[in-house]
C-alpha cells in the first residue's frame, strides 16, 4: 500500500510516540526514517533524564509539556515496560549568584506546576552523599532517569503491533501536493547490492514532521522557509560501572543561561553507569558526532567540580548528541518548542526545535500533533476499541544459551531476539541496533570480545553474510568478506 | 550447590597448567570451568610461532602449544566443564568459596575450598584510550582482528594504522602484511616499543613498517567507516594517514571483575594476575599457583596460615612489583636504543640478547653468535598463515616446519592461497612437501573441528 492517512517523518522518540498515539485510531499510518533503525538520531544520544519542568520559562510550551510529561512518565514507562527510576536530582551551587539563580529556578518551577522542589543546604546533601560538592542545592524530588533506547524501541514496537507501518533507510527528499490535495512524499533508499539509491514515493492526507535536526529542511520541502536549526553538540563520557556506588542521583551545576543548556552534569543511567556531560558547542554540520580533545578534558574537570572523587576515573566510551537549536530571524536562539499546523499547506504538521526536554515531553508533543492533524483534516479520528495487543513471544528462558557479551551478560538468545525484533518492525539489523536493545558491547570492554561473536551468531543462526553486517547502516560494513 | 575441593576458572594455558599440576599432586576432586566450548584460551587464535621455547624447547605456534597441554589436561583426571561462564566469586558465609556460573543447565552454584582464577585478560578498547574523533566502523582491538582473521577467515581491513605497539599489535602488523593488507604505521605513545624486541624485529622491521614512537593518534575521522587518522608527534606536528581500519594494541586489563577482592583460598595466575610476556611464563605461574593452593589446603587442615604471592590478597602487590620490573626494563631498553650501537637482536629465545653486528659478541649463550652470523648472511623465518579447509568456508593454521629464507615469505603466501587441507586434518599433519625449498614441509598447526569452537 502506498496511500496513508498520516505519514510521520522520523523515528526518534517524538516520531515513535506520534506513531504510538495515532496507531490507537482507525487510520492508516506510516513512519519514514532515513536511518536503519529507531533512535539513531538525538533520541539515542542524550542524558536520559525525565525533567521535572523547572528549567523552562513559565507559559512556554516546553514548561507545559515537560511538567505534564514528567507527571505521567512513571505510568507510561510501566505501561511500555521501560526501566525508569525516580532518582530525584540536585542542582548544586557555590556562590551568592548561584543561590539567587537557584531561588529563581525554584520559583519558576512552582509557577510551572512542578512538584517536589526545595532548596537544601550543603550539609543536607552530604548527609546522604558525603562527596557531592556545593554549598546548597535545588532538590527536585520528581526527576527520574530512564533508558532512551528502550523507550523509543518500545513505542515503535507497540505502534507496529497496532498496525503502524515503518519504512527504514528511507530518506524523504521531496514533498508535493497532488491534484486531490494529498501529499506525495518521495524518499530514497539504498537497495542492497546496488550502488545507486532508488527513489520511491507514497501519498498521505496529513504529514507529521518529526525529523529532529532536519525538521527545518523538511519544512522547506513543504514550502515553509522560516525556520533555521543550528546544531549544538553535547559531548559525554561514560564511566565504568565500578563508579556507580559513588552517586545514584543526577547532579547538575547551575545552568548556563547564555546557551540555554544545563551544563556538564553527572547522570547515573538505569544500567548502572555514570555519564559525564554534555558540553555545548555550535557546529556547522548536523551530523558531526565527533569528540574533541579539549572538550574531553573539560568534561572531566566539570565532573570533578561536582564530585572530586571522580578524578582520573576510567572512561569506557565517549559519545555526543546534537541539539537542534531553533534560531529566529534575528539570529537569536528561540527557546521554545514550535508545534504547529501549516496554514500554507493544510495537513502539514511540524515540530521544530525539539531539544531538551524533548523525550520527557514526547508523549504530549505526540498527542498535540495528533490533535493538530485532526483539525487540519477536519475529522475526529475514531478510536480503536482496543489495541491489538500482540502477545510478546517470550523465548524459552529455561534452556541454555551461550554467553556472548561477558561484560553485560548478554546471551546468544538475547542477540537473536533483538535481531528478530529489529526485522519485525521492518528495521535493518545492525550491530548498533542490537547493542541498543541488548547492551551487548556497551560494557567495559566495549565489544572487543563480543563483536566477532555476535557476527558469528548471526551467521550461524540467521544465515547473515558477515560482509553485510554493518555498525549502523550502509557504508559502515564491519568486515570485507572472506579472507580466503 | 555442587561441592568441589578445587575449582580452576578458565582453561587457557594458565588454567590448564594449574589443573594438571593439581591432579599430578594427587588431588582428585578438581573441576575446570571454561566459558568456551574447548580449552586453549587465546592460544587458539595465535597461529604465529614463538611459543614453547622455554617450556618445551621448541618454537611452536599457539595451537601447537595448546595441543600439548590439552593432551595432558584430558589425561589428568580433572573434570572439565565447558560452555560455562563464572559470573560471581565470593567468600562463602560459613566456609569455602562460592561461585555462581551460567551453565548449560542454567544458573548453578558451586562451592570449593580453593579456587584458582585463570581467566586471562581483555584488551583496552577505544573508549578507554580516550582517542578523540568520530566512532565509525573499522576500529578493532588487535585480538578481535586476530580472531576474525585466523579463526573466522574474515578480512578486517585494507589500509591499516595500528595504535599501540603491544605484542599483539606487532604480530597483527605482520599478519596483515602477509595477507596483502597495507599497514601504514604503528603509533606508540612512549619512547620505545611496547612489545618484545623479537616481535619488533620480525613483525615490523622485516616488512619495513614504520614505528612512530612518542606519538599519539589525536583524531579518528570518518562517518560510517574509518577514513583517516591524525598522528601527532611529540613536538605537536600532525600528519594525516588515509586508512579504513584502526587496530588497537594498547594495553590489556585483567579479567577479574567477577571476583571479590581478598577472598581466602582464591589464587590468581596467568594473565589475570598481570600480563606476562610469554605463554610459557603463564603456564609456569599456573603450576606455581596450583602448588600454593595445595599448600594452602594442607595448612588449613592443620589450622595454620599460608602465605602465597598468588593469593587474592597479594594481587595488588604482585601487580605493583610487575610494574616496577617493567619500568626498569623499559628504562634499560631506552638506554640501549639511544646508545647508537649497531646490534642484531637474537630471537632464539625470548631473552632478546643484543649481539654486536660486527663482531657477534654480546650473547648470553653460544646460540647468539651463530644466530647473528646467519641473520647477517641468510636470514630465515618460520612462515605461518592459514589455508582453506576443503568444502567449508573455514581455515586452519599452517606453518613451515623449519625457518625458510626471509626473502621467500611473500612467495610462500602466494602458494598458500591455492592450498587446501582436508576436513580430517590434525595438528602436525603435513599439508605440503618441499614447500618453496626442498625438504621443507608445510604442516597443520591445529586440528580441524567442523563445528568450530566459537
Ligand atoms: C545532549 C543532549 C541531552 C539531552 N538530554 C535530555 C534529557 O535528559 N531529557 C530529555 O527529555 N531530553 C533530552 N534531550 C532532548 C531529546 O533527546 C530530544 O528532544 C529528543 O530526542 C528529540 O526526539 P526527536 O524524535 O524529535 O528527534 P530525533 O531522535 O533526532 O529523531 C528524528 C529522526 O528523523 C530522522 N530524519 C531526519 N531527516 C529525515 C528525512 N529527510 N527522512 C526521513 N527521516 C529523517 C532522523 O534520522 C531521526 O531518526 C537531550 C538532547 C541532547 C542533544
Ligand atoms: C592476542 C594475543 C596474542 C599473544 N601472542 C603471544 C605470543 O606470540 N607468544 C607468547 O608467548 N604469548 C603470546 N600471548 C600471550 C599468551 O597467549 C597469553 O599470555 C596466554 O594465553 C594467557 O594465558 P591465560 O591462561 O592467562 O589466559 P587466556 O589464554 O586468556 O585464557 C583464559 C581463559 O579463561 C576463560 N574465561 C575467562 N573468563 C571466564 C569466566 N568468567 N568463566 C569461565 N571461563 C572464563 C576464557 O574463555 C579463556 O579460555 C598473546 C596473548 C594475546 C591476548
Amino acid at each position: 500500500m502506498t496511500d496513508y492517512d498520516v505519514v510521520i517523518i522520523g523515528a526518534g522518540a517524538v516520531g515513535c510516540a506520534a506513531a504510538y498515539v495515532l496507531s490507537g485510531y482507525k487510520i492508516n499510518i506510516a513512519v519514514l526514517e532515513k536511518e536503519a533503525d529507531v533512535a539513531f538520531g538525538t533520541s539515542g544520544r542524550n542524558s536520559g533524564v525525565v525533567h521535572a519542568g523547572f528549567n523552562n520559562v513559565p507559559g512556554s510550551l516546553k514548561a507545559k509539556l515537560c511538567v505534564e510529561g514528567s507527571r505521567r512518565f512513571e505510568e507510561l514507562a510501566l505501561h511500555l515496560g521501560v526501566k525508569y527510576i525516580k532518582t530525584g536530582k540536585y542542582v548544586t551551587g557555590f556562590s551568592d549568584s548561584d543561590r539567587a539563580e537557584l531561588e529563581r529556578l525554584l520559583k519558576q518551577g512552582k509557577e510551572n506546576g512542578a512538584e517536589g522542589l526545595e532548596i537544601v543546604n550543603g550539609d543536607d546533601i552530604r548527609k546522604i552523599y558525603p562527596n557531592i560538592q556545593g554549598n546548597f542545592a535545588l532538590w527536585s524530588g520528581e526527576t527520574g532517569i530512564f533508558d532512551p533506547f528502550e523507550y523509543t524501541v518500545k513505542l515503535a514496537e507497540k505502534a507496529y503491533d497496532s498496525g503502524a507501518v515503518f519504512l527504514f533507510d528511507s530518506k524523504v527528499v521531496e514533498i508535493e501536493k497532488d491534484e486531490s490535495g494529498r501529499f506525495r512524499l518521495s524518499y530514497e533508499r539504498q537497495v542492497l547490492g546496488k550502488p545507486e539509491k532508488e527513489t520511491a514515493s507514497l501519498t498521505a492526507k496529513a504529514v507529521i514532521n518529526c525529523a529532529g535536526l532536519y525538521a527545518a529542511d523538511i519544512c522547506r520541502m513543504a514550502g515553509i522557509e522560516r525556520f533555521d536549526i543550528r546544531p549544538c553538540r553535547g559531548e559525554y563520557h561514560i564511566l565504568d560501572k565500578k563508579y556507580s556506588q559513588m552517586v545514584d542521583v543526577p547532579v547538575y551545576p547551575v545552568p548556563d543561561e547564555e546557551n540555554g543548556v544545563l551544563g556538564v552534569h553527572l547522570t547515573p543511567t538505569v544500567s548502572g553507569n555514570i555519564m559525564i556531560g554534555p558540553s555545548a558547542e555550535f557546529l556547522e554540520e548536523k551530523d558531526d558526532y565527533s569528540n574533541e580533545e579539549d572538550i574531553m578534558h573539560l568534561l572531566k574537570e566539570g565532573a570533578e567540580l561536582l564530585l572530586p572523587e571522580l578524578k582520573g576515573a576510567a572512561v569506557i566510551r565517549s559519545f555526543s548528541g546534537i541539539r537542534p537549536k531553533l534560531i529566529d530571524k534575528q539570529g537569536e536562539i528561540n527557546g521554545d518548542f514550535v508545534i504547529e499546523s501549516s496554514k500554507e499547506s493544510p495537513g502539514f504538521i511540524y515540530m521544530v526545535g525539539i531539544e531538551s526536554p524533548g523525550i520527557t515531553a514526547s508523549m504530549h508533543i505526540a498527542e498535540m500533533a495528533a490533535g493538530l492533524a485532526e483539525s487540519a483534516l477536519g475529522v475526529k479520528f475514531a478510536k480503536k476499541t482496543h489495541r491489538s495487543s500482540v502477545k510478546e513471544e517470550m523465548p524459552d528462558m529455561s534452556s541454555f544459551s551461550p554467553m556472548v557479551c561477558r561484560c553485560e551478560k548478554v546471551t546468544e538468545r538475547d542477540i537473536l531476539k533483538a535481531y528478530d525484533d529489529i526485522l519485525k518492525i521492518g528495521a535493518v539489523p545492525t550491530l548498533k541496533g542490537i547493542k541498543n536493545r541488548t547492551r551487548a558491547g556497551m560494557g567495559s570492554c566495549q565489544g572487543s570480545f563480543c563483536t566477532a561473536d555476535i557476527a558469528e551468531v548471526l551467521k550461524k543462526h540467521r544465515g547473515a553474510d558477515i560482509s553485510e553486517i554493518t555498525y549502523d547502516g550502509p557504508g559502515s560494513e564491519l568486515f570485507f568478506g572472506r579472507l580466503k | 550447590m555442587e561441592r568441589k575441593e578445587t575449582i580452576v576458572v578458565g582453561a587457557g594455558p594458565a588454567g590448564m597448567a594449574a589443573a594438571v599440576q593439581l591432579c599430578e599432586m594427587g588431588f582428585r576432586d578438581v573441576l575446570i570451568i571454561e566459558k568456551e566450548s574447548g580449552p586453549g584460551g587465546v592460544l587458539r587464535q595465535c597461529i604465529h610461532p614463538g611459543f614453547g621455547l622455554t617450556r618445551f624447547g621448541k618454537n611452536l605456534t599457539g595451537p601447537e602449544y595448546k595441543a600439548l597441554d590439552e593432551e595432558r589436561l584430558y589425561g589428568s583426571g580433572a573434570e572439565l566443564c565447558f560452555n560455562t561462564t563464572v559470573m560471581d566469586i565470593r567468600q562463602g558465609e560459613k566456609e569455602g568459596i562460592v561461585l555462581s556460573a551460567h551453565t548449560p543447565e542454567g544458573i548453578k552454584e558451586y562451592m570449593a575450598d580453593a579456587v584458582i582464577l585463570a581467566s586471562g585478560c581483555r584488551e583496552t578498547g577505544r573508549g578507554a584510550l580516550e582517542i578523540p574523533g568520530t566512532r565509525p566502523a573499522g576500529i578493532f582491538t588487535a585480538g578481535t582482528a586476530q580472531a576474525m582473521m585466523n579463526l573466522k577467515n574474515t578480512k578486517v581491513g585494507n589500509r591499516i594504522v595500528i595504535v599501540g605497539s603491544g605484542d599483539i599489535g606487532l604480530i597483527m602488523a605482520r599478519r596483515f602484511t602477509l595477507e596483502g593488507s597495507e599497514v601504514l604505521c604503528v603509533v606508540e605513545k612512549s619512547e620505545i616499543c611496547g612489545g618484545l624486541d623479537r616481535n619488533k624485529k620480525e613483525c615490523l622491521e622485516d616488512f619495513g613498517i614504520p614505528l612512530l614512537t612518542s606519538s599519539t593518534v589525536s583524531c579518528i575521522k570518518g562517518k560510517k567507516r574509518v577514513s583517516a587518522v591524525v598522528v601527532r608527534d611529540k613536538d605537536g606536528n600532525e600528519q594525516e594517514y588515509l586508512c579504513d581500519t584502526v587496530i588497537l594494541s594498547a594495553g590489556l586489563i585483567p579479567e577479574d571483575s567477577m571476583a571479590e577482592r581478598d577472598i581466602e583460598g582464591l589464587f590468581y595466575c596467568g594473565n589475570v594476575l598481570y600480563v606476562h610476556d610469554l605463554a610459557d611464563d603463564v603456564s609456569v605461574s599456573g603450576e606455581e599457583a596450583a602448588i600454593d593452593a595445595a599448600g594452602y589446603l594442607i595448612a588449613k587442615m592443620k589450622g595454620k596460615n599460608f602465605d602465597s604471592k598468588y593469593s587474592s590478597s597479594n594481587v595488588g602487590s604482585a601487580r605493583d612489583e610487575r610494574r616496577a620490573f617493567l619500568a626498569e626494563r623499559n628504562a634499560l631498553k631506552l638506554k640501549e636504543s639511544s646508545s647508537g650501537r649497531k646490534y642484531i637482536i637474537c630471537t632464539m629465545c625470548p631473552n632478546g640478547c643484543r649481539i654486536d653486528a660486527d663482531n657477534f659478541t654480546g650473547g648470553r649463550c653460544s646460540k647468539g653468535e651463530a644466530y647473528a652470523r646467519n641473520e647477517k648472511l641468510d636470514p630465515k623465518r618460520i612462515l605461518t598463515s592459514t589455508v582453506k579447509v576443503k568444502g567449508t568456508g573455514d581455515v586452519i593454521g599452517v606453518r613451515t616446519d623449519r625457518p625458510i629464507p626471509k626473502t621467500l615469505m611473500m612467495e610462500g603466501m602466494k602458494l598458500i592461497r591455492d592450498i587446501e587441507a582436508d576436513q580430517s586434518v590434525k595438528v602436525n599433519d603435513v599439508i605440503a612437501e618441499d614447500f618453496l625449498v626442498k625438504g621443507v614441509k608445510l604442516t597443520a598447526s591445529d586440528s580441524y573441528r567442523s563445528e568450530k569452537i566459537r
